[in-house]
């Protein structure tokens, strides 16, 4: 017997979801900096450390977010590149991209607490 | 090729499939056709009030309701003014004063503001997507009247003395079990977790609806902006409420078993309750906003006589607010003692979100400039919404800065700025939608000399008495004061608040008299009196909606499309007749809507309304200490679910029947392209929210007192039980996909594989059962051990529910309700497996794993 499902190819929920792809990003490096930060500062090991400690974590901190900027913007080129020719796809790829631009903004404002505000304080 | 060519095209693959040789029920154009749809959507009778599912009937229901209880919370704000008039009034004590203030807040928010904005969609939605119903009608049901019988039981709680008392958000300390020992704050949790449940069900049904029952060739680029603002917003009730719920949990099991999650002395910490509760608190402002929003980008056009200018940009803006929204909950929190980088951080997020806010605003500004704006009434309220809204951004960005917020927090500033925002940014589009679309509700117009008299009255009420608010904060009043000294200088700012207080009523009260004037004085309007491009304009008051489906290829259906109306009418569109006399919907994919399914569904029936009232029932007994009561309730409505779940997945034929337009569609769908499969995949997002609320809590009790974790005596030695518990979970799951698998070819493998299933995770709850006993870590003495119980509890919850799906299954396989064709039931409990093994296995490693690397 047949269960095969017939008729169109299924759309499924990652298609739908990798609209929205550079706020999961975004997602993922604001839980990063913000738990990273929280623990580092509330279980120990910088609370009484030196300034190079915390110059480090900073470091880190600045090193997620260009990485988490890199991803957004390669994720937005590749989908322009796969979607530019296909007449179809203005609408998800202008979404597309505009998602991932600003996200982008949202993660690199992130920059301006990290480089500005002592951590720990 | 059209969008609509292309769905045909594409459906009419589906009658080529070798697997099709037959068309089953063949459509009629004609009148016969037209009179058996109009007799299979027809409104029972005599219980039709209660037991009619249609979204028409539901919607206007849910509307009207969430209406009665914004009156109700106003009469209470009302009363309150009148407290705070004068220094030193005894007109309300300060116990029923504490009351007043906590109901009004939580009715406006819970029982007003987010289901009157569901009420729209559940209303509007199915036939602005060219649809004739939501998908699940009768979970639409249920969550209707699981809401207003919730509600009511919780509003009621006012005339008892025993209404919640601890401010809307609810924050222990002053809500544990020490300083709230009444059952005041049981009547929130448990009343107001029912009603979230319910949101939490509407939000499932408008998901799966936008998604799967778009009109064919209504691809996402071509909904109307509306069903973008509510696919976001139910999305955002999805991760959002979740959250809160499982922070009533806690509450509950502390208030209830002694379970100390918020208690210091034991470990816990009341701050855990604000992350989470505003984890939820602060989305819910924007979900609130975004619908109001969607409903505004939906108005403008039909009275700027021009599309909506940067549709796409609008959509984005509402995707990027959704997820924004959730980096800004700590911006509640500025006061708590969290480390400065780390508020810096939601400070920097709650700037971000002003660039999606702002490309909305200006998407509006540049529609009115683009077009030639009529000033009707609707149009009096949206003006009203962009000036007050706007006011309220911009103390919104002030208190956003930290240390401004340390100044004015807990003052009467920050009551009027979120009067700003939550009125100017939903009470305001809310009326000039009950004004634009009262015709699509009761097919009159309100009159617009008394429409322009309520928007004045609203409008200077509102800004002259929450204007002033903001410097009565700023001298220093703190909110939640039943009465104040007279000599502080707030006294006649106090007044003015008070006095137009009551404008802002008159106008709402003018709305009033003018609603119940036009049911009896009003003419009939016809279709579309405002002459909008939507479609909901097209569909009339009829249950069915459309007589015949159309495919939609413009985002401005109604300017656009020449002849619809007359084609859908004359049954040119899908689904023109109803062949077997019931209830039929096209069901769409989710990207292109191309037709895949007709789908059948429930006729009315009082399987929700009597599930409803016996889980209220069963809630209420609890809440005030009737056990016995309760459990019969919880047993008559548990039974009341198995009988709606049985009548699920029935048996359809395989043929293809005819979908009208010339093509063939199949009546049955059992994998990812059927709605159940979507609704259970949305659900389980919200599960997984539920859970790592929890793992969140375990691990933000450790993040407090890291060096005492686990405390002493609780340590857990070995991980023997633990990985052969895992173990045991996996064999279940992995036996279930072999389940699906072999029913494919050899039922009898198929029930002894749901055999091993339900013995593996029953074997595993009596190891986990007999492994935590045997630990000894008590729940009741710290946190931690509050915490373990909660998560391991959580899971044996789903492992039983699970092993029960597997029974479930085998019943109904034995009995030929399962096969391979006829197999939904058996992959949408597959999906619960598929959620429930790896968390289990996630949990046993946070518990067992994660105490043995952090010492």
């Amino acid at each position: 017997m047949e269960s095969v499902e017939t008729g169109p190819p299924s759309e499924g929920l990652s298609r739908l979801l990798d609209v929205a792809f550079g706020f999961f990003v975004w997602a993922a490096h604001f839980l990063i900096v913000y738990i990273a930060t929280a623990l580092a500062c509330a279980l120990g090991p910088l609370a009484a450390s030196d300034g190079g400690g915390r110059a480090a974590l900073l470091t880190a901190l600045v090193l997620v977010t260009l990485a988490a900027a890199a991803i957004v913007i390669l994720h937005a080129l590749r989908r322009y590149r796969q979607q530019r020719e296909l007449s179809d796809h203005g609408f998800p790829l202008s979404v597309t991209i505009g998602c991932d631009a600003i996200a982008l903004v949202a993660i690199i404002w992130q920059l301006f607490p990290i480089l500005l505000v002592p951590a720990c304080a | 090729m059209t969008a609509a060519n292309r769905a045909d095209a594409t459906a009419a693959a589906v009658v080529d499939s070798p697997v099709s040789p037959q068309v089953l029920y063949p459509q009629s154009t004609g009148l016969d056709g037209f009179e058996r749809v109009t007799a299979a959507w027809a409104k029972p009778r005599p219980f039709g009030f209660f037991t009619e599912l249609n979204n028409n009937h539901i919607g206007i229901l849910y509307i009207a309701t969430g209406f009665l209880f914004f009156l109700g919370a106003g009469v209470l704000a009302l009363l309150m003014r009148i407290q705070l008039a004068y220094p030193g009034n005894t007109f309300l004590s300060a116990a029923t004063y504490n009351q007043f203030f906590t109901m009004h807040g939580t009715v406006m928010m819970f029982l007003f503001a987010v289901p009157i904005v569901e009420a729209f969609a559940v209303l509007l939605l199915p036939s602005m997507l060219g649809a004739r119903d939501m998908p699940f009608p009768r979970l639409s049901a249920l969550g209707y009247w699981a809401y207003a019988i919730g509600g009511a039981l919780v509003f009621s709680s006012l005339f008892f003395k025993i209404a919640p008392d601890g401010g809307w958000f609810m924050y222990p300390p002053l809500t544990g079990p020490r300083f709230s020992p009444g059952i005041n704050t049981d009547v929130w949790v448990l009343g107001l977790g029912f009603v979230e449940i319910a949101a939490v069900a509407a939000a499932v049904e408008l998901i799966v609806g936008i998604l799967k029952t778009r009109a064919p060739g209504m691809t996402l680029g071509k909904m109307p902006i509306f069903a973008w603002y509510m696919l976001v917003t139910a999305a955002m009730i999805m991760i959002g409420m979740p959250a809160v719920i499982a922070a009533d949990i806690l509450l509950e099991l502390e208030r209830a078993f002694g379970m100390p999650f918020y208690d210091a002395a034991r470990g816990g910490d009341a701050i855990l309750w604000q992350h989470l509760f505003w984890l939820f608190g602060h989305p819910e402002v924007y979900i609130i906003f975004l619908p109001a929003a969607g409903m505004v980008s939906m108005m403008l056009p039909s009275f700027a006589r021009t599309p909506l200018v940067g549709y796409a940009w609008v959509a984005l803006a509402a995707i990027a607010v959704g997820f924004l929204s959730f980096g800004l909950w700590v911006h509640h929190m500025f006061t708590t003692g969290l480390p400065l980088l780390s508020l810096s951080f939601f400070s920097a997020a709650s700037s971000a979100i002003a660039i999606p806010m702002g490309i909305q605003v200006f998407a509006w500004i540049a529609t009115l400039w683009e077009g030639k704006p009529v000033l009707r009434v609707p149009m009096l309220f949206i003006l009203g919404f962009l000036f007050i809204f706007t006011i309220g951004g911009l103390t919104g960005v002030m208190v956003a800065a930290v240390p401004y917020d340390w100044q004015v927090h807990d003052t009467h500033f920050v009551v009027a700025h979120f009067h700003y925002v939550l009125i100017g940014g939903m009470v305001f589009p809310i009326f000039a939608a009950l004004y634009y679309w009262m015709p699509v509700m009761t097919g009159r117009m309100l009159s617009e000399r008394l429409g322009r008299w309520t928007f004045w009255l609203m409008f200077i009420g509102f800004n002259a008495a929450f204007l002033p608010m903001h410097v009565t904060g700023l001298l220093g009043m703190p909110r939640r004061i039943y009465t104040y000294p007279g000599d502080l200088g707030w006294n006649r700012l106090n007044l003015v608040t008070s006095v137009f207080s009551f404008v802002f009523a008159a106008g709402v009260l003018v709305f009033l008299f003018d609603f119940v004037r036009h049911l009896r004085s009003r003419p009939q309007t016809g279709l579309n009196p405002w002459e909008a491009p939507s479609l909901e304009w097209k569909a009339g008051q009829a249950a069915h909606g459309f007589r015949s489906l159309m495919p939609i290829f413009s985002r401005y259906p109604g300017w656009e499309q020449k002849g619809l109306k007359d084609d859908e009418l004359a049954g040119r569109g899908y689904l023109p007749d109803a062949p077997t006399v019931e209830r039929e919907a096209l069901v769409t994919s989710p990207i292109t809507a191309e037709p895949e399914q007709i789908m059948r569904m429930p006729g009315p029936g009082w399987t929700a309304f009597l599930a409803a009232v016996a889980t209220a029932i069963a809630f209420a007994a609890m809440t005030i200490k009737l056990p016995a009561v309760g459990w019969i309730a919880g047993f008559i409505a548990a039974a009341l679910y198995l009988y709606w779940l049985w009548s699920l997945d029935p048996a359809l034929p395989r043929e293809p029947a005819d979908a009208g337009r010339g093509i063939a569609l199949p009546l049955y769908r059992n994998g990812k392209q059927s709605v159940g499969w979507w609704g259970m995949t949305v659900l389980l997002i919200s599960d997984a929210v539920v859970a790592a609320s929890f793992a969140f809590a375990y691990l933000f009790f450790w993040t407090i007192r890291p060096g005492i974790w686990p405390p002493d005596g609780s340590q857990i030695s070995g991980f023997r039980e633990p990985i052969g518990l895992a173990a045991l979970i996996i064999v279940a799951y992995f036996f279930f996909e072999a389940a699906d698998r072999f029913n494919q070819r050899d039922r009898r493998l198929t029930a002894t594989c749901l055999i091993v299933v339900a013995l593996a995770a029953g074997a595993a709850l009596a190891l986990g059962w007999i492994w935590l006993d045997g630990l000894g870590i008590d729940s009741t003495r710290h946190a931690y051990g509050a915490a373990v119980w909660t998560l391991l509890g959580y899971v044996a919850v789903h492992i039983a529910i699970g092993a029960a799906m597997a029974l479930w299954c085998l019943v109904r396989s034995a009995l030929g309700m399962i096969d391979p064709w006829r197999c939904l039931t058996l992959r949408i409990c597959l999906l619960w497996w598929r959620f429930t093994a790896p968390a289990t296995v996630l949990t046993l490693i946070l518990i067992v794993g994660f105490p043995f690397v952090v010492s």
